[in-house]
């Protein structure tokens, strides 16, 4: 930087003032430097409030509503909600819905995403923008159509049915970022495998192209969990933001997802509302807010 | 570029390309045997097509064909059609504009001033730091957005109660305390959504402000342009697909928010923060008027269509 400064002409005082300059641009680029250090350190202490509290209320005996240091330091708010009912079975069944709207994802768009990469189509343009269409839609829209239709055709209250929307919600998007990671791998590794597997017969055009799926998925599939299981999987934002659909959609108490700590989480919340605060709700709030933190 | 060439050339089927084997003769496909392999190709999107089909669009058709009726979840199980009943008494009711109105501050508040400047700033701010205190800021900020939304939620309502952390650093600093979720609940859940959501512009403005070659910002400080000319005239042009891309994708997110509103306020006090996914979550399921509630989210599906193929002209080059 300096030296570029040093070896123009045009501006007669500054080759004059060389090391001046020089010096004072260092420091000037030092304070500057401390000064952006300062914000940001502000901005982030802004970020970390309330995640703090969370942090110290959940091993906090006596938690309040502000930042205190635990006293007295206990584990005593996690054991109390440790239990088959409030925790693990809620946790359990939020586990299968997510895992089975993952896999669904995942499996759905790297099929789809293959061919697209691969092959063209008069299809593919149409298909791929309303693709990215559907990414933009706000789904929070067709709660309620969703809700109607759920009922209508029976899948209201169960498993497979939230698993099946919760795994389309995330499709579109899903399919985008598979198909863009397919055009990054290169063709030659695909090919090798290909010739390999292909040699073993003269199998039919259509037969061989098909295989080629197969090979190359085998190939690759570590590579392309990759980016496509962020898409699909947590964003956990995402997910448990969809537990509130789940209000709508599960409605009994056999099926269970983690909707039920949603639903104490609004309790304890409620509570607080009320002025009323048992402290064991509140710290079940916060405990089940660290579990949220851990999972994500 | 690469893929272009790469489809075309696997396209074309390959009778030329497999050299390790003698060569077949090269026969063109007849036609039903191009159509036989075409949908051989085309059977694993199958899959998603169904998928997509039963479960997004078919939603989006219901969701059309509801809000052409007077649907309730109580009472008459039948669905009439009323035309654009629905949306005529949208239109003159005076919670609708309300949720309409809060909609759009909390739209332009939280994404369009919040999360877009402080993204923006953080990402310009994180360039300069020192490593130490660049990947503690990050991670905080991204800590905050990938938590649970609901967590999130919860973590807020806390944050901004009376007794809360705010008001606690509020007389710290000698500053005037308000009860925020109670006098400005929509300047709380904005907070709360610029808090959560700010991490996702910061990671669009960090990839952007790392793809300006150095030497630009290098001649023109050479130059002599201050800082904020810098910004206006290099930085920000530079980076303006970004912007464009970022806002939009913000702004659609921000539209549905629903869970973060849900938990903190419930859209209240009163009605002082129903943005229209609560406005519609109320109508359709409190008020039980499955159709007008529908009529609702079909206005909101249409403004994030619109955005949405906004998006897509921003996009353009790259399908």
């Amino acid at each position: 930087m300096a030296v570029i400064t040093g070896s123009r002409t045009t501006p007669p005082p500054r080759t004059r003032r060389g090391p001046a300059l020089r010096a004072r641009q260092r420091s000037r680029r030092r304070s500057e430097r401390a000064v952006v250090n300062a914000v940001l350190l502000l901005l982030a202490l802004c970020f970390l409030a309330p995640l703090l509290w969370l942090l110290l209320a959940s091993v906090n005996g006596t938690a309040g509503l502000r930042i205190t240091a635990p006293d007295p330091w206990t584990l005593g708010n996690f054991r109390e909600v440790l239990t088959t009912d409030i925790t693990f079975l809620p946790m359990l069944n939020g586990l299968i819905l997510c895992g089975g709207a993952t896999a669904l994802c995942v499996v759905a768009s790297v099929l789809a995403a293959y061919p697209l990469s691969r092959y063209e189509s008069r299809f593919k343009r149409p298909f791929l923008l309303t693709i990215l269409f559907a990414t933009g839609l706000p789904i929070t829209a067709v709660m309620v159509p969703v809700y109607g239709m759920f009922v209508q055709v029976n899948l209201i209250d169960t498993m497979y049915g939230t698993i099946l929307f919760l795994g389309t919600s995330s499709l579109p998007f899903a399919i985008w970022l598979t198909k863009n990671f397919m055009d990054g791998v290169p063709l030659v590794l695909e090919e090798a495998a290909w010739t390999d597997g292909a040699s073993g017969g003269a199998a039919a055009d259509v037969a061989r192209s098909d295989r080629r799926d197969d090979l190359h998925l085998h190939h690759d599939v570590g590579k392309l969990l990759r980016p496509v299981l962020p898409a699909a999987l947590p964003r956990p934002t995402a997910r448990v933001g969809q537990h509130l659909h789940l209000l709508r959609l599960t409605r009994n108490g056999a099926v269970r997802p983690a909707r039920r700590l949603l639903h104490a989480l609004l309790d304890a919340r409620d509570h607080a509302l009320c002025g009323d605060v048992p402290p064991d709700r509140r710290q079940f709030g916060a405990r089940w807010s660290t579990q949220g933190l851990t999972k994500g | 570029m690469g893929e272009l060439t790469v489809t075309t050339a696997v396209s074309r089927g390959g009778a030329g390309r497999r050299g390790t084997r003698p060569p077949r003769p090269s026969r063109p496909p007849s036609p039903t045997a191009r159509a036989r392999r075409s949908l051989l190709r085309g059977l694993p999107v199958l899959p998603a097509v169904v998928l997509l089909l039963l479960f997004l669009a078919g939603p989006i058709a219901y969701c059309v064909y509801y809000a052409f009726t007077d649907m309730r979840l109580t009472g008459a199980s039948g669905a009439r059609f009323v035309g654009f009943d629905n949306f005529t008494k949208a239109f003159g009711d005076p919670d609708f504009f309300n949720a309409v109105w809060l909609t759009l501050v909390f739209t332009v508040v939280s994404s369009i001033i919040g999360q877009n400047t402080l993204g923006l700033a953080l990402a310009a701010l994180l360039q300069k730091a020192s490593g130490a205190v660049r990947s503690a800021a990050a991670t905080v900020v991204l800590a905050a957005w990938v938590i649970p939304e609901v967590v999130a939620a919860y973590l807020l309502y806390v944050f901004f109660r009376r007794e809360g952390e705010l008001n606690a650093i509020l007389s710290f600093l000698h500053l005037p305390q308000q009860n925020w979720l109670y006098t400005l609940p929509i300047l709380a859940v904005s907070l709360a959504n610029v808090w959560r959501g700010t991490a996702f512009s910061m990671l669009v403005y960090s990839a952007a402000l790392r793809e300006i070659p150095q030497e630009i910002t290098e001649a023109a400080e050479v130059d002599g342009t201050g800082r904020w000319q810098r910004l206006w005239h290099i930085t920000l042009p530079m980076i303006r697909r970004s912007i464009g891309t970022n806002l939009m994708l913000n702004t659609l997110q921000t539209l549905s928010v629903f869970g973060l509103i849900f938990v903190m306020t419930r859209g209240g006090p009163g009605d002082k923060s129903q943005t229209l996914p609560l406005y519609m979550y109320e109508q359709a399921f409190q008020n039980s008027l499955i159709g007008y509630g529908t009529a609702v989210a079909l206005m909101l599906l249409v403004v994030g269509a619109l955005f949405s193929v906004l998006y897509l002209r921003l996009l353009r080059t790259e399908v």
